[in-house]
This record gives C-alpha cells, structure tokens and sequence, in this order.
C-alpha cells in the first residue's frame, strides 16, 4: 500500500472566498472559524469571504490566522467524510503549525495564539530591514548557489530561503541585493519573480524573530504526533514533542527544505497527497518535484467527492473485494510444512470468509464494511502462515483492494 | 508577424492557456487574471512557455500582469519583445 501524506500551505494561498462550499456544506468548517474568531476575538469568518477585506486579508498577522484556520477546518471535513488516516504530514513555512495541529501536537487554540504572536515578531524584525523575497524558477539550485556566493562575497545579505523543487528556489536578502543578483540570475536564464513580501524570511536576517519566538513557543505544552510530521528546517520527521521549539523557532532562519522534503516522502513509499487548505500551491510543487505522487486539493465539495471518488472503496465493490482475498489466499503458494498450523492459521479462516462470500452471493444481500475488514484481516492473517515473501504479500494485498482504501 | 510554423501567436498562446486551464473557449481580450482562472504559478508557467515557443527571455521588467492578462496582450507582449530582441 502506498504511503498517504497530508501537505499544508503557507502565507500566499489565502485568497476572498476561499473554500466558501465547505463552508456552506459543512456545518464543522463554520464551527472552526467561529472558534477561531472565538479564541482571537476577531471576525474571522469576515477575513475569508468579505471582498472589503481583501486588503485585511493579505497582512500578514491575518493571513496566517486565517490559513491555519482554513486548514484545520478543511482537515476536519476531510476526517469526517473521507477519513483516511495519513503517514505524514507536512506544511510550507506557516502550515508547519497546521501540520503539528493536525497531528495532535499542538492544540488548535495554542496554534492561533502562536501564528499571531509569530506574524508580529516577524513583522516587527522585518520592519527594521529594507528586505524581500524572489522566487528564482527555471535555474537549477547550484547555479542560484554559486550567484549567491558571489553576491555575498562582493558584501551583500542575500540567502536561498526556500528549496521548493530541483528548478524552483526562493531567495530572501537585502531588497538592493536581490536586485543586483536578479539581473545576473536572469542572465543565466532564470526567471525571477518578486513576492510580495515585507521581509527577507527564513534566512538569517531573521535572528531577531526567531529569538523572539522562542520563548513564545516555550509558554505552550506539546502532545507527541499522531502521524510522521517532517520539519521544514531540515527535512527530518519531528522526533516527539521536544523538536516542536527548536524546529519552530529555528525554522525563521533556515530555507524550507520542501525538495529534500519531498524526497523523504518518496525514500518512504509515498504515492499520494492531499492538499488540506485553499488552492493548489503544493500540488503544484510536487508536480515540479516528482510524477510518483498524485495531489488532490481540498478548496471546494467538488475537490472532497473527487478525493472520495477516486481513493475510497465503494460500497458496490465490497464483493468483489471479499472474493479477491480468497483468491489471493488460495493462489499464493504454501511454504508452511506444519499441519497443525496450516490447518489452524489458514484453512480454517479461508473457509470462514468463503462461507460468508457464498452466503452474499447466494442471498443477493450486499456485504457491509466488517465484512470486507473481516476478508482483509483473514488474508493478512493467511499470508504469513503460508510463508509467502513479504513483498509478494504487499503485491496481494495492494492487488485485492487496487488502489483505492477502506476506510474502517 | 509570422512564426517558423506559420502559426499566429494568438493562436499558440491560446492554445498553450486552453491546455491548461479547462476552459471550453476563450475569447483573446479574456482577462484571465482578473477572473480568477489563473493565478502567479500560471504565469510563471506561461513566461516559461513564452520564453520557450518565441525564443525571447522575460525579466523582471515584463513582470507587469498587464502583459499577460489576456490572450492579445500576451501576444502583443511577444511582438514587442521579438522586434526589441531582433532589432
């Protein structure tokens, strides 16, 4: 089974009227963004969808208010009406927080507070720097390394602040600086692009904030994950509740490291992600990493049902599934040279589950969802009684269900 | 001004933003942006595109999305920058 990863966005992909039919449809979304707006005393149902407050939106100390909120909302949604339980989960930058939210380790009160004190301690550092961000697309990394080299060898701040994919980087540094190196990386080929950002983030520039932020991330108690979360700073999983201030706080000055990122996701036998939040900025960047996972986004119903459609077993296929694990329990050669066994780990839980299938064809009644589990269990239960190879058992038991999930 | 497979540009760069955005039509005066359709990922997507198909280089001075907005000011944009380069 391929592995499944939840993927957050950071600042950029808020926009007015962001997943405005989940909060229509879902009466869990609109609760999010009421105890949101609860905890922040603040209309934060006003910030998604008002088209006054396009303006609002944008500043940063709401904008990242405001994506955590539609993450967690949106994650809520997708584990109540889909409820596919991720290995990993991973944020841009501010959806490092929604990723450590999802995963239980810190409280979705606490991570308000936090993303709000963390736009002011970034505000406030940045405010004493003329800096900015560019992105640099379309120049492999080593030559935007060498170009920055150079710079700062000549006496200019600039610093890589984001490895987004082998061809896409983002560069953070003095506003003048960026300036000069842009003209020699559009020399080499590159496309810059300026974001339009009030400060040189994740690079050094930084130290004041992320001393800042210390502590504020030291006042809150962390729970140890539910799934794998990856650390933006350095691409590691976050070992328990103890990485959560350093990796935090650390992160300010560091480049996301979202390629190298990426790439553990692959090293582990990813195949699947799912954007939780609005648009599609992450989809985007896998695409430009790898063509061995497959994105879905998770802004509107449609994008749900798609997720829904695609990934989740449906009730009509139950039979068959069943009828697919004994077939897989009987087609797979036996090593096992114990009778006993044989007869008592194998034989008799095939027969179990083919008195069953034959009642459902018989009867014309349809399975139910136990039953299927129950087909599942017995073939991960034959399998290795059987002594059948362990990759061979994941060929089985990837082939019984194709590529879709039950999602118990 | 003709391209080396005699296409117009109109015609490229429309077919290159009906490739990849689902659209059923697309009328060459369409502001794309200002719809919502498409947003900066796009047009760095495009850019690359522009670079690629008409042989010019966009720098940050093109950078304007009044030069991208629809099909014809993409090819305006193109023609202006294929006589500037050219010249």
């Amino acid at each position: 089974m391929k592995k499944i990863a939840l993927l957050f966005p950071g600042v950029g992909s808020q926009y007015v009227g962001m997943s405005k039919s989940l909060y229509d449809n879902f009466p869990i979304f609109r609760e999010t963004v009421d105890q949101a707006g609860d905890i922040l005393k603040m209309d934060v149902s006003q910030l998604f969808f008002s088209p006054e407050k396009k303006e609002e939106l944008n500043k940063l100390e709401n904008a990242q208010v405001v994506l955590l909120t539609a993450s967690i909302a949106t994650y809520r949604v997708f584990m109540q009406e889909i409820g596919i339980q991720p290995h990993f989960c991973m944020g841009h930058s501010l959806g490092e927080y929604s990723a450590l939210c999802a995963a239980g380790v810190i409280r979705f009160p606490d991570a308000l507070k936090l993303v709000r004190d963390r736009a002011l301690v970034v505000n406030e550092a940045a405010a004493r720097i003329d800096g900015t961000m560019m992105w640099v697309v379309n120049l492999d990394v080593e030559i935007l390394e060498e170009v920055c080299r150079d710079v700062s060898e000549e006496g200019g701040e600039i610093y890589i602040s984001a490895y987004d994919s082998p061809a896409q980087a983002s560069i953070s540094g003095v506003t003048g600086v960026l300036m000069k190196a842009a003209k020699k990386l559009e020399e080499k080929g590159a496309i810059v692009y300026p974001l339009k950002l009030n400060g040189p983030f994740h690079c050094p520039l930084m130290k004041e904030a992320s001393d800042k932020m210390k502590p504020l991330l030291q006042q809150y108690n962390y729970e140890k994950p539910g799934y794998t979360v990856i650390a933006n700073r350095n691409a590691v999983p976050y070992k328990g509740a103890e990485s959560v201030v350093d990796n935090l706080s650390l992160q300010l000055i560091s480049p996301i490291r979202w390629k190298a990122s990426v790439d553990y996701l692959l090293e582990q036998g990813t195949g699947t992600a799912i954007e939780i939040g609005p648009k599609n900025v992450l989809k985007f960047l896998m695409a430009k990493n790898t063509d061995a996972v497959k994105t879905y986004t998770t802004d509107s119903v449609k994008d749900m049902e798609t997720i829904s459609n695609e990934m989740l077993l449906d009730e009509d296929e139950y039979l068959n599934v069943i009828g697919k694990c004994l077939g897989a329990a009987v087609s797979t050669r036996n090593r096992c040279h114990d009778n006993n066994v044989y007869e008592e780990k194998v034989i008799k839980p095939y027969r179990e589950v083919e008195a069953l299938y034959n009642k459902f064809v018989e009867s014309g009644t349809p399975p139910g969802k136990d039953h299927v589990k129950t087909a599942v269990r017995m073939l991960h239960a034959v399998l290795p009684a059987k002594e059948v190879p362990r990759d061979e058992q994941e060929y089985w038991y990837d082939k019984v269900v194709g590529n879709k999930i039950i999602n118990f | 001004m003709r391209t080396e497979n005699s296409q117009l540009p109109q015609d490229i760069i429309r077919g290159y933003i009906m490739d990849n955005v689902s659209l059923p039509d697309l009328d060459d005066n369409f502001d794309i942006f200002d719809a919502g359709i498409v947003n900066s990922l796009f047009a760095i997507e495009l850019m690359t595109f522009l670079e690629k198909a008409f042989s010019i280089k966009v720098t940050m001075e093109d950078l304007d999305m009044e030069n991208f907005k629809s099909v014809n000011a993409t090819s305006d944009f193109v023609l202006q920058k294929k006589g500037v380069q050219s010249a």
